[in-house]
């Protein structure tokens, strides 16, 4: 089943138009990273599907149920972290959990397992609002699962967590998802992202990139190879590039580093650097890794 | 929509500025008690400087009169005149009488004497207010007082002598039924009223604080279930807070002191079904006085919290909205300070009715009724441009980390 659908979903704040025609699904137990730079409509998306903020145009579709015609069934089994963690700075941790799970009438077996799950213990008899930003945020956590979520939604949920939190947090999230719950996520750590996401969605300038055209930026960058040399020679990487054999190319004192058209191509190219007396040093084909995927996509603009 | 009213009401009583508020509203009623009962000690000791000063003044007048009238009668030509200075001698020497009688009476203001004050008192002033009818100058004899006021403070004694009503030491005498009617009085009502803001100004703007509205808002409930639950549970707990604190310090008040009578005259302005305040003041007993202040009281705390919950919903700030709701207190203040009741600004300015005695007493143009429609239509204006916000706007901001 699909847990989330998020259908041309479309808007404005004033004449900014801050998510354009946004479309992607989540799937039941599929954990999807959700991928942009500041400003590229992440959040507002994120919101959007909280119910926080209303899209000009579009549909939510939260378990089967349109978020705009039967909310309360939609947002029944759904729990969101959203930018800085939500909580009662003026009350304790424990007091938090406690108010929340009165909100949703949750068991008190399931608030303990939270309590367990935050692994505040004594602290959470303090106030918030003397908590370190990592607790903060596993208390929010916490809260988040109070409602046993089937759909979850995490806006930058390493923030301000140690190591030892972030991989609790990883294996916590693997673990919804392993029991069926739908995860949109998204961080700015994207290796720690990478790692546990199933697939990755793209959003740049409110726009969300096409999977075919996400791909493409991937396939490109198996191409792009890295050559030491002693000296440039842009007169030959331009007859290459006119020539359709690379698509682009940067070069530097010691570095050359060209993207061909087709894997076929790499002999041709050697070859034509060997001969016209150029000394190569070494070879380095460059991963298609998250970061270099998000360096080519939001870094460079085009390969 | 249970867990949303256990959700507001935990999150009433769990916040540490509803005990600051309860222990700030009883200290501050302490004070008023205490100020009044001082008050009340002091009132015969200046009531003797007042008449014995008033004293001086009719001894020199009569000296004066006396002079007149030996020259009016060694010339012995306007026999009028003559009689006219016979009549104002008279005049005075019996306000002297009553001032002689007055001042004993205010070296032993004991409760017993009450009666015996007000009899002397209504004779007095019975005898005053013919003086000043006959053409009599009041000023002239060191009396700051006008003819209303003489006749006010007649009716008063005729009925607490009539009816044998124990009459008050003083105006300030805390018994509790004075503590309760002082209490709808300027400046006394702001204790309530600031209370009430108190209570309520983190109505909506304390889940922004912290950014806790990202989780309320995005549960299974409506906006607008969100919006009346955190209307009617405030308005619920802030009543309850100020009718068992201000119960309790009466029954306090009648226990120490006492609790004074329930049919103690109290002025009032019986146009209520009119729109206009157009007829003179009756008396009514105390008891149905309150029972008639109660439901403008009621409409005025109504009003206050949702002022206060929608300054709070715009600001999305609890500081800012201490800030505004204490500014718009201050200018209720100015307000009064620099316009007379009668100024038609007060028939547009929301806050006037707050003070309940004036409206009841026909402090203003417009009568109590006119007040409790306009205040609900505002209530519900309010309440209305409230829930337009909440339920159409996008939620944003808030939360630092």
């Amino acid at each position: 089943m699909t847990a989330l659908i998020v259908d041309k979903l479309n808007k404005s704040y004033g004449k900014h138009h801050v998510l354009k025609d946004v479309s992607f699904t989540v799937e039941a137990g599929e954990i999807v990273g959700f991928i942009g730079p500041n400003g590229s409509g992440k959040s507002t998306t994120m919101k959007c599907i909280a119910n926080l903020v209303y899209p000009d145009s579009g549909k939510m579709v939260i378990q089967g149920h349109d978020l705009k015609i039967a909310r309360r069934l939609a947002l029944k089994n759904f729990s969101s972290l959203i930018e800085a963690p939500g909580l009662y700075f003026n009350l304790s941790g424990r007091e938090n959990l406690q108010l929340f799970a009165s909100l949703q009438r949750v068991p008190k077996k399931q608030v303990e397992r939270v309590v367990q799950y935050t692994g505040l213990g004594a602290r959470l008899r303090e106030k918030v609002g003397k908590y370190s930003m990592g607790m903060k945020q596993r208390l929010a956590l916490g809260i988040a699962l109070l409602a046993d979520p089937s759909v979850l939604v995490l806006d930058e949920p390493f923030s301000g967590l140690d190591p030892d939190g972030v991989f609790k947090l990883r294996e916590m999230i693997k673990g919804l998802a392993a029991a069926g719950c739908g995860i949109l996520f998204s961080s700015h750590q994207i290796l720690e992202m990478d790692k546990i996401a199933h697939r990755n969605i793209f959003i740049k300038d409110g726009r969300i990139i096409p999977q075919a055209e996400a791909q493409s930026y991937v396939t490109a960058l198996n191409y792009r190879l890295a050559i030491q040399q002693d000296s440039g020679d842009l007169e030959l990487m331009n007859k290459l590039q006119d020539a359709g054999v690379i698509s682009d190319f940067q070069q530097d004192e010691y570095v050359l580093q060209f993207s061909l058209t087709s894997m076929d191509h790499l002999t041709t190219v050697l070859a034509e650097l060997v001969n016209s007396g150029r000394q190569i040093n070494g070879i380095a084909p460059q991963t298609a890794d998250i970061e270099n995927v998000y360096s080519a996509i939001y870094t460079q603009g085009e390969l | 929509m249970t867990g949303l009213f256990l959700f507001e009401g935990r999150r009433f009583w769990k916040s540490k500025k509803t005990l600051v508020v309860i222990l700030l509203l009883l200290i501050t009623l302490a004070s008023f008690i205490i100020s009044n009962t001082v008050q009340d000690k002091l009132y015969w000791i200046r009531q003797a400087a007042d008449l014995t000063i008033e004293r001086v003044v009719v001894d020199t007048e009569i000296k004066r009169v006396e002079n007149e009238l030996s020259l009016l009668e060694e010339s012995a030509q306007d026999n009028l005149a003559i009689e006219g200075k016979e009549e104002e001698l008279d005049f005075l020497t019996q306000r002297r009488n009553f001032n002689v009688q007055q001042i004993n009476q205010t070296k032993n203001p004991t409760e017993d004497k009450a009666m015996e004050r007000a009899e002397l008192w209504l004779k007095s002033d019975r005898h005053l207010l013919s003086g000043a009818e006959a053409g009599m100058d009041l000023e002239q004899m060191g009396l700051d007082i006008s003819i209303p006021e003489i006749q006010q403070r007649i009716l008063v004694n005729e009925y607490l002598v009539q009816q044998q009503v124990q009459p008050l030491n003083s105006p300030y005498e805390m018994t509790a039924t004075n503590f309760a009617y002082k209490l709808l009085d300027y400046p006394w009502i702001i204790i309530v009223l600031l209370a009430l803001v108190l209570l309520n100004i983190d109505v909506f703007s304390g889940d922004f604080d912290g950014g806790a509205y990202k989780v309320l808002y995005s549960r299974p409930f409506s906006r607008r279930q969100i919006y009346c639950v955190k209307f009617l549970v405030r308005t619920a707990y802030s009543m309850l807070i100020i009718t068992g604190i201000v119960a309790i310090t009466f029954y306090l008040v009648g226990t120490v002191n006492e609790f004074g009578e329930l049919s103690y005259p109290v002025h009032y302005m019986p146009s209520f079904h009119q729109l206009t305040a157009i007829d003179s003041q009756v008396l009514l007993p105390w008891a149905e006085y309150i029972y008639r202040a109660v439901p403008l009281l009621l409409v005025v705390c109504s009003f206050i919290i949702l002022l206060t919950g929608i300054i709070s919903l715009l600001t999305r700030d609890t500081p800012a909205t201490l800030s505004m709701s204490i500014g718009i207190l201050f200018l209720d203040y100015s307000l009064r300070t620099v316009f007379p009741g009668e100024s038609s600004i007060f028939a547009f300015w929301p806050l006037a009715p707050t003070v309940i005695n004036d409206v009841l007493q026909g402090a203003y143009n417009l009568s109590a009724l006119a007040y409790l429609i306009l205040l609900i239509i505002a209530a519900l204006a309010l309440l209305a441009v409230g829930l337009f916000i909440t339920v159409k706007g996008d939620l944003r901001g808030g939360g630092c980390n």
